[in-house]
């Protein structure tokens, strides 16, 4: 089923029109009911709104549970910490308010016929969270979120899985069943079967295009400037769009309001920064992270006869927050990412260069009691690229994509049955690709494509818009249902992204869960398999078709003990237009020529039982999945399954407080090996003149083949002291505890006669120990 | 211990094992292989037809010998213009080639040549290229280059840019320098002398895949090209050749010759019923003598 709408077709505009209309008439008649429904519901009822926040550092705090003891009224926090409970009783009510890692705390409210009581409840954090009595109103507020495919880790606990000493939000996810990686060395998330480029990953709302560092070693993100972490592994709902496969949206510490406070850490790979504090009627947060090797081979002398690569890395998260009126919040944040890779002597000097920029301007407005808005301005930026000289003859290449979107959300609490949200995302992009062979710093004429130069620059407008239902129609069953629609000019494209999701609750303790949607992807990434330091961001031009895929999810959930939730999880996703690079196209004129397209399929099954509170904490994932891909131009046009396709994925990660002082943790990964092409014969090519030549081998089926299993323990010890009377921790870590040295990657070495069967090799055990200091 | 926890650690140890089981399994390399032509052969613009090389592909499990692969009694034609040219072979320390003995016959520019291959057991292989026009020197190699005292750091003056005319239709030009002869270096001289030749050695460059090879090629999408002095391998005699390459040439460089350990593509490949490629080129030539000027 196409949604693909060219305005020179006429009868599939027809076909979509009539599509569109059903789903919007189904919208149109939930809304126009739901102040009817509202009336019915009771006709007096008083609304109970505001915020949940920290006590310490009053950051609102995001997915918080406020529930009206008694009744089956309650909300969820949204991203901005915001609630809202309409159509509550008049009278005296006890309000219970809970959070992972907080105190839960009761508080008595009375109110009165349609009165609208607006008020912050401030959560104490705890060292430990323990184990929660979940009462009555928080199951019903649970009834109604439906959450398909959504990863619900705290932060703190992302945290605490590091590798080589760092924490890395990336690499803690990759410990979710479900979520694979193209090595142990990566940070890339490739997600039931997805690529990285079809996952949409914001930070404040601005969209992050390359999230990594170090060749996809870390990603750019630093966890002490992250406050929360919501990752949709499928599924996701109408708001978000431009991606295929999954969501993973970020939000920025805002600062702590009540006083200054810092962390620093020195580590064996970076070090970090962090400092917040109050700011007006509102609060600061800047936080920094730096590698430093470059600063120490500095001191060295430089030989140019064997010149030695410059690395360095960092970035900066800063965020300024106000309220501008009880009403009124504003916000502005900015991030910045930046890699540089340096080799200079002998003759010739090599420069290449990646980094991010994105900057968000957000203003959250309540309107009466149950009408939250939000307006996002940002602005992002991503390049790439690569500079050379060798004997005064200079070579350069630089692709960026800008991307300017303003994004208008409204969510209507219109009841306690029903939650409508409804938005508008306009982006301005503009992509530049610079490529120049001339030997000269000139860069040519803009518009130049092609040959010794091209300076091209390329600018198109997306449009979308989506509405939302969120609607609890019985007491067991709840619905989600969205469209979203989306015009690109550069393609003069319409497409229509219709999704549903279901929650049944079946017992007290056990939830089923469904999900249906289309997703359609826009850019196309030109990225090699491997490294991600030039990846290109390609629009959907009049040459190519958007991605789309089409995604069926089926989930049950479950609590088989207190304290512990179970989430099994079945997934068929059909994956359209996907890409591969040409990795050989040097001239291309359009994204056609750059691109291979195909089709694919991924289904599988996760398991994921998790422990949040307690001294002990963690969880246990299994994944079994299956990706197959078909391209016309590749593999002589047989299916075949991409590189980072794992039949078996298990993973464990537990951490526990011992005692004050102590906390250890460990987490463990077991995999099926990475898919590789083997290769049965090899023979010899010689341009004219050469000699002996270039030996060739001549592949087997392509990623026919399995390396051995993959498997990992890395264990990390967190000792509690203080320094000059300061809190510090020392963090120690040993990576990969029994040295299992996976293998990368596998070729066939027939630089001799003999062809060697060669693996590359992973890190070996590799203990680090940091030291973080607050103040 | 009571008997229900040893039962489901008992069951957690038997799922593990049959996970670790499951994934541990591993392929083992393919070893079966089955034998294929290789044809590759350039049409390059005012030169014989020559240096047409047909061989079979080996296993990789065996030892690679050239003489192994060795095809010589093939039926080779070459058709252009409506004339058919039939090919001999003739032996080398490589795998031999095939060639027009004609040498008065050379390839024409603008014109399109087509292979025919048909060997000793039937298997027919195809392909067909078509010349670009010539191209010729607007700034030659110089016959003398003095390799500079201070190899670390160098511009190279605008007095040594090498640049040649454009081809219609070339977008992509490659350009090769080859060490004529690796061992002698002073009976060139004006003044012979016995000195012996010797390699420029770079650190860098000591693993890479073709550091045994004569020469060196390099893709340039321009006309112009400063005389880069990490191109030359060797002192002494040297031959510096541009060639303005169709895109099939072009493909087959990029697929050979990008990334160490290169692997073959069907894509980038034109010849039917087999592997390899038969692509065409103008070529320009020019002889340099690299001087020695360090010790």
């Amino acid at each position: 089923m196409t949604t693909v709408h060219h305005t020179t077709n006429g009868t599939l505009r027809a076909a979509w029109t009539r599509t569109a209309a059903a789903w919007m008439m189904l919208a149109a008649v939930l809304v126009a009911g739901a102040p009817a429904h509202a009336q019915q519901q009771t006709a007096a009822g008083a609304t109970l709104n505001g915020y949940v926040t920290d006590t310490e550092t009053q950051e609102t705090l995001i997915g918080a549970t406020v529930a009206i003891k008694g009744t089956k009224l309650g909300a969820y926090t949204n991203k901005s910490g915001y609630f809202s409970i309409p159509n509550i009783p008049p009278g005296r009510h006890t309000v219970s308010i809970s959070s992972v890692g907080y105190e839960r705390k009761e508080e008595e409210i009375e109110v009165g016929p349609s009165e609208s009581k607006k008020l912050t409840f401030a959560l104490t954090p705890k060292a430990v969270a323990k184990q929660q009595i979940t009462v009555t109103a928080d199951k019903e507020v649970e009834k109604r979120q439906i959450d398909v495919s959504r990863v619900n880790i705290p932060v703190e606990q992302l945290r605490q899985i590091r590798i080589g000493g760092e924490s890395d939000i990336f690499r803690s996810l990759q410990y979710m069943p479900g979520i694979l990686t193209s090595s142990q060395i990566s940070s890339g998330l490739y997600i039931r079967g997805g690529s990285p480029d079809q996952n949409l990953v914001l930070i404040d709302g601005s969209t992050v295009y390359n999230p990594s560092h170090l060749l996809g070693f870390f990603s750019a993100f630093n966890p002490d400037a992250i406050k929360d972490v919501d990752l949709i592994k499928g599924g996701f709902p109408s708001e978000f769009g431009g991606r295929m496969s999954a969501v993973l949206n970020l939000t920025q510490k805002d600062g702590n309001r009540n006083e200054f406070e810092g962390v620093g850490s020195i580590g064996a790979v970076s070090s970090r920064l962090s400092l917040q504090g109050p700011l007006g009627k509102g609060s600061y947060f800047v936080g920094g992270r730096r590698t430093y090797l470059d600063l120490l081979m500095g001191l060295f002398p430089e030989d140019k006869a064997n010149p030695f690569p410059t690395f360095n890395f960092y970035d900066l998260n800063a965020k300024v927050t106000q309220d501008v009126s009880d009403n009124d919040r504003i916000s502005l944040s900015g991030f910045t990412s930046e890699d540089k890779l340096g080799l200079s002597g002998a003759g010739f000097d090599f420069n290449i260069g990646m980094g991010n920029r994105t900057g968000a301007l957000r203003w959250t407005h309540i309107f009466g009691d149950n009408l939250f808005t939000v307006l996002n301005l940002s602005a992002s930026r991503y390049h790439n690229g690569f500079s050379g000289e060798q004997s005064g003859f200079k070579t350069k290449m630089e692709n960026v994509i800008n991307d300017y979107t303003a994004k208008a959300t409204v969510e209507w609490f219109a009841s306690n049955d029903l939650t409508v949200k409804a938005g508008y995302e306009g982006t301005k992009y503009r992509f530049d690709y610079l490529q120049n062979f001339t030997g000269k710093d000139s860069v040519g004429q803009s518009g130049q494509l092609g040959g010794a130069a091209t300076n091209l620059t390329v600018d198109d407008w997306m449009h979308a818009g989506y509405g939302q239902i969120n609607y609890q129609i019985t007491d067991l069953l709840s619905l989600q249902a969205g469209l979203r629609a989306s015009y690109v000019q550069l393609a003069d494209t319409v497409v229509f992204d219709p999704r549903a999701a279901l929650r049944y609750q079946w017992q007290e303790d056990i939830a089923f869960k469904a999900a249906w949607g289309i997703y359609h992807q826009y850019l196309h990434l030109a990225s090699l398999p491997d490294f991600s330091f030039f990846d290109t961001w390609l629009p959907t031009d009049s040459t190519v078709l958007p991605g789309r895929s089409e995604q069926y999810i089926f989930s049950v959930e479950t609590t088989p003990l207190e304290g512990y939730g179970l989430n099994v999880e079945g997934y068929y996703k059909k994956l359209y237009n996907i890409n591969e690079i040409d990795q050989y196209e040097t001239n291309g004129k359009n994204v056609n020529d750059l691109l291979f397209s195909g089709n694919g399929t991924a289904y599988g099954a996760e398991i994921l039982l998790q422990k949040k509170t307690g001294d002990l904490t963690g969880w246990v994932g299994y994944a079994l999945g299956y990706i197959n891909a078909k391209f016309d131009s590749i593999n002589y046009g047989k299916e075949f399954r991409p590189k980072y396709d794992r039949r078996h994925d298990l993973k464990i990660v537990a951490q526990y407080k011992l005692n004050e002082r102590w906390e250890i943790g460990a987490s463990f990964s077991l995999q099926s090996g990475q898919s590789y092409t083997g290769a049965t014969s090899r023979f010899n090519s010689n341009l004219p003149g050469e000699d002996p030549g270039v030996p060739i081998t001549v592949p087997a089926d392509r990623y026919a083949l399995r390396l051995p299993a993959s498997h990992q323990l890395n264990i990390n010890a967190n000792y509690n002291t203080t320094l000059f009377g300061l809190p510090a921790r020392l963090l120690i870590d040993i990576y990969n505890v029994y040295s299992r040295r996976d293998i990368w990657f596998r070729y066939y070495d027939t630089t001799k006669e003999v062809t060697e069967v060669t693996d590359v090799r992973l890190l070996p055990i590799l203990p680090t120990v940091a030291l973080e200091v607050k103040f | 211990m009571n008997t229900s926890f040893i039962n489901r650690l008992s069951l957690a140890a038997l799922v593990a094992a049959m996970l670790f089981t499951a994934t541990g399994c591993e392929d083992t390399p393919p070893d079966s292989y089955i034998p294929q032509y290789v044809l590759e052969g350039y049409m390059l613009v005012d030169k014989p037809m020559a240096g047409i090389r047909l061989t079979r592909s080996q296993s990789v499990t065996d030892t690679f010998k050239f003489e192994n692969g060795v095809v010589p009694n093939a039926d080779v034609k070459i058709i252009a213009g409506g004339n058919f040219y039939q090919l001999q072979y003739r032996g080398n320390n490589r795998s031999g080639e095939y060639f027009y003995p004609d040498t008065t016959i050379t390839v024409q520019p603008n014109t399109t040549y087509k292979i025919e291959v048909r060997t000793a057991d039937g298997t027919m292989l195809t392909a067909q290229a078509t010349t670009p026009s010539r191209i010729a020197w607007v700034n030659a190699p110089k016959p003398l280059l003095y390799y500079p005292t201070d190899t670390l750091t160098l511009p190279s003056p605008d007095s040594l840019k090498l640049r040649w005319t454009a081809a219609p239709g070339v977008v992509e030009y490659l350009i090769s320098v080859r060490c004529d002869d690796t061992l002698e270096y002073g009976k060139y001289l004006e003044s012979s002398t016995s000195e012996r030749n010797r390699r420029i050695e770079r650190s860098y460059e000591q693993h890479v895949p073709l550091y045994n090879d004569v020469s060196r090629w390099g893709f340039i999408p321009n006309t112009e090209v400063a005389t880069v002095w990490s191109a030359f391998k060797w002192f002494g005699r040297n031959t510096v050749a541009v060639y303005a390459t169709d895109n099939t040439m072009s493909a087959w460089f990029k697929l050979t010759h990008f990334g160490a350990n290169p692997t073959f593509d069907p894509l980038y490949s034109n010849v039917s019923g087999g592997l390899g490629v038969f692509a065409a080129a103008s070529v320009i030539e020019a002889q340099s003598f690299v001087v020695k000027n360090q010790p």
